[in-house]
């Protein structure tokens, strides 16, 4: 699997769906932001929904746990659950993982 | 499994709710992944049930709090912040939450942030909004739990106090200008007093030797020490006057003052040798010490000679019987500097710029043995200010004596040697023609030229002295400039006219600027001279050669 940016700038889309400030929301989005930082160059722009605040809005991505990482663009759309720890997996998750 | 609390729902619905609950709950078990909360599809809706404390009043608090919250991860990206920050910074929420909190601080820096390591810190700082004005703000940092921990910020806006403060020190100021400017005007009020007081002593004492005077017989040792002490009265009235009238010309930068080529050296002479008898008589020792040779510079020298004397006025009144005054003078490079030392008592350091402040002047004491008005030092400062220089005190402190240094510019020009002494008065006698309203002021003036040998004849005013001026021509006309009717000026034009040259015209007038002194000139005088004169001075005015209008018309001698 190729880079993103090989590809040429493609502009990522990324929503992450917290409830409130609990811990492993606040975990998440740190350890997003760092992986964006990483990975993506500056070609992202993420989301922070907070369902406490407007909970209708798990309706539209089908968000059943948080924190959940929606990968919005590039499609296809992915899926993360889970503070997003394990970078590794969230790099398999994310197709952002280096060909080996 | 944890006690999940749920936002407010009816009891019904709860109970609807449990079976999906625990089916929900079960799910997730088993996918062993750690979430926060669950969704679930309630009858309104989608449902979040968070599995820690929502702490529902707490958030309340948080939102509705003026201050502003926010918090961080350990790296400073704003996660979250409460409205109370919304406002403070004034921007959109999505410019705000997943942006660095670098991006709102003015005056932090990352590194501040890693310092909150164990404990809250609490520092004043300046945020930028996002319109990129600046908010001063005081900030307390925290910790919150987990690992990494991320970083809780409260932020307090300060602008409102900011804004009082400088409210308070503008206030302070302008209390302080006023309690300055009522403190001027105490000084001004109690110069005014003293002022008063000053002039009506030698008037007192002069009227009362006036009527012992007629009491007395003259031919009684009395009369004669009367006089001595009249003539010492009226002349320390006149130097009085004098000073107040310099101060008020130099004050408002009315003196003539036409700087010509001086030798430094001969005016400090002059003013040493003017003011020794007095020294030396209040037994103090004056010693000199000034070089051999010229020190050119531009000045006045009346002026120079009267600001030294001052100096010298000045040590001999705060010196004791007993003490010293010296004088030295010297030229350093472009520089002339005068320094007047005294064995007195001394300036105490925080005044030692105030004593050349107008109005004031050491200790207002009911023994007032020295007299004066408190202006000479002022005059000093102001006088070697017009001539480029400076002068400045210094002293060890109160009871070690005084130093007075003034320092001026030294100029390549050559010197004139100016003429100290007057022309003797001549004992020729001549025919003069007064022309004086004034009946006190003609009577006066005619005895004095009388007692000097002169013939006097008298004219109330303008028309009737030209009337008699043309019948009988005198060898000078002395004419009041200020006479009623036909003015001054008119009667000179007139009196030059009828008379030619060979009739010596004398104007007498209390007005000595340039512009008094044109106008007497173009009115076809001779002599410009300044009231209030004596017989001696309209004497010299008849008689001399030179025609130079005197420009110091000073009572003292």
């Amino acid at each position: 699997m190729t880079r993103a940016a090989r590809k040429g700038p493609t502009q990522w889309n990324l929503r992450l769906y917290v409830a409130g400030q609990t811990p492993k929301g606040i975990t998440a989005f740190a350890n997003l932001k760092k992986l964006c930082e990483e990975h993506l160059g500056g070609n992202y722009s993420i989301e922070v929904i907070d369902l406490l605040k407007k909970p209708q809005l798990a309706s539209g991505d089908q968000i059943l746990a948080i924190p959940t990482l929606v990968r919005r663009l590039p499609s296809p759309m992915k899926k993360i659950i889970g503070d997003l720890s394990n970078t590794e997996r969230v790099l398999v998750g994310l197709d952002l993982v280096r060909k080996r | 499994m944890s006690a999940i609390e749920g936002q407010s729902q009816g009891r019904d619905e709860v109970e609807e709710l449990r079976p999906r609950l625990r089916a929900a709950q079960q799910a997730l078990d088993n996918a062993r992944v750690d979430v926060d909360a669950i969704v679930v599809e309630g009858p309104a809706g989608p449902q979040v049930y968070t599995v820690t404390n929502a702490d529902q009043p707490y958030r309340t608090i948080v939102e509705e709090m003026q201050q502003g919250a926010v918090v961080l991860t350990p790296r400073g990206d704003i996660f979250y912040c409460n409205r109370g920050f919304e406002e403070m910074v004034r921007a959109p929420l999505e410019e705000i939450i997943g942006h660095s909190m670098a991006e709102f601080v003015a005056a932090m820096d990352g590194s501040r942030l890693e310092e909150v390591g164990a404990g809250a810190r609490r520092f004043e700082t300046v945020l930028r909004a996002y319109d990129g004005t600046e908010v001063p703000a005081y900030v307390t940092a925290s910790l919150l739990g987990g690992t990494p921990a991320p970083i809780c910020l409260v932020v307090t806006d300060l602008t409102e106090q900011k804004r009082q403060a400088a409210r308070e020190a503008m206030f302070a100021r302008e209390e302080a200008a006023r309690a300055e400017a009522e403190a001027a005007n105490r000084a001004k009020d109690q110069f005014l007093s003293m002022l008063s007081h000053e002039l009506r002593n030698p008037v007192g004492v002069i009227l009362n030797g006036i009527e012992v005077l007629e009491q007395t017989d003259s031919s009684e040792p009395e009369p004669v020490k009367i006089r001595e002490i009249i003539r010492r009265q009226a002349h320390h009235l006149g130097r009085l006057l004098d000073d107040l009238l310099d101060l008020a010309r130099v004050g408002q930068g009315k003196v003539d003052f036409e700087p010509r080529p001086l030798d430094l050296v001969d005016v400090v002479s002059t003013a040493v040798e003017d003011h020794r008898s007095k020294i030396e008589r209040a037994g103090i020792s004056l010693t000199v010490s000034i070089p051999q040779g010229k020190i050119p510079v531009e000045g006045d020298r009346t002026r120079l000679v009267q600001a030294i004397g001052n100096l010298l006025d000045n040590a001999r009144k705060w010196t004791a019987t007993g003490g010293r005054i010296s004088v030295s003078l010297q030229q350093v490079g472009e520089t002339a500097e005068m320094r007047v030392r005294d064995t007195g008592i001394g300036i105490e350091p925080q005044m030692r710029e105030r004593i050349f402040d107008l109005f004031w002047q050491v200790q207002s004491s009911p023994d007032r043995s020295f007299g004066g008005l408190g202006i000479g030092l002022t005059l000093v400062r102001r006088l070697v200010e017009l001539h480029g220089g400076t002068v400045e005190a210094s002293s060890d402190g109160p009871g070690c004596g005084s130093e007075f240094n003034v320092r001026l510019p030294v100029t390549k020009a050559p010197v004139y040697e100016e003429p100290r002494t007057q022309a003797p008065l001549s004992v020729a006698s001549f025919r003069i023609l007064l022309i004086e309203d004034n009946a006190d002021a003609r009577d006066m003036a005619r005895l004095g030229l009388e007692l000097l040998g002169q013939t006097v004849f008298e004219a109330v005013d303008g028309e009737t002295g030209i009337q008699m001026a043309l019948a009988d021509p005198p060898d000078a006309v002395i004419v009041d400039i200020g006479l009623p009717g036909l003015d001054g000026y008119e009667v000179g034009r007139r009196l030059r006219e009828a008379l030619g040259g060979r009739t010596r015209l004398v104007a007498l007038t209390g007005y000595g600027q340039r512009e008094d002194r044109r106008r007497v000139r173009d009115a076809g005088y001779d002599v410009h001279l300044l009231k209030p004169a004596g017989p001696a001075d309209i004497l010299r005015a008849v008689t001399t050669e030179e025609t130079k209008t005197r420009e110091d018309g000073g009572l003292a001698d």
